[in-house]
């Protein structure tokens, strides 16, 4: 399985910039939450998400998705964002966040 | 011409802002609910908040309509929580 990461780790979106091609998972909140896999086109400062190629892990249950193949995803909506473990430096990232932390309190 | 889907609505999508408000045409609201899937046309010219909205998809036009929407059954969807 993929890392799952909190969105709340991404303090920037320089880190995110640097996945435009794997393909991962995302989850909107919701009480009934959907899980909807795609690759990624691109994200802004909100954390807004572009992804081509989308597919619902679960159809039967959510066929709003059926005839969209690439989808805008409003950043506040987003719970978890799962990305290929192997594609993630989790040591560079803690570091490059704790970097921006410090810099954040000066 | 783009065709636009958030949460239950389908359109025609005229504008956004940088907050996802939106200016939606034709809109029409696709109603799941567990017994039948029903299509109805909500308002002709919609501007929606951006707070309300969570998920913006393009509909490719050939899979939509080859969808039998009379068949799809499925659960409403909630309300945008943040």
């Amino acid at each position: 399985m993929g890392l799952v990461m909190p969105l709340s780790v991404c303090t920037f979106s320089g880190f995110f910039k640097s996945f435009t091609s794997p393909i991962h998972v995302l989850i909107p909140c919701s009480e009934v939450t959907s899980v909807i896999c795609g690759t990624l086109h691109s994200v802004d400062q909100y954390l807004n998400i572009k992804l081509t190629d989308i597919s619902v892990t679960d159809p039967e249950k959510y066929p709003h998705m059926l005839s969209v193949k690439n989808c805008f995803i409003r950043g506040s909506v987003v719970r978890y964002v799962q990305l290929p473990a192997d594609e993630v430096d989790t040591q560079l990232l803690q570091d490059a966040a704790r970097k921006e932390a410090l810099q954040q309190k000066q | 011409m783009i065709l636009l889907h958030y949460y239950s609505c389908c359109g025609t999508l005229k504008g956004f802002d940088q907050t996802i408000n939106l200016i939606l045409d034709e809109s029409h609201e696709r109603v799941f609910s567990s017994s039948q899937g029903v299509e109805q046309v909500v308002l002709g010219l919609y501007i929606v908040r951006g707070d309300n909205v969570a998920v913006i998809g393009e509909i490719d036009e050939e899979t939509d309509s080859a969808l039998d929407l009379g068949n799809i059954r499925a659960e409403p969807l909630n309300s945008v929580a943040h």
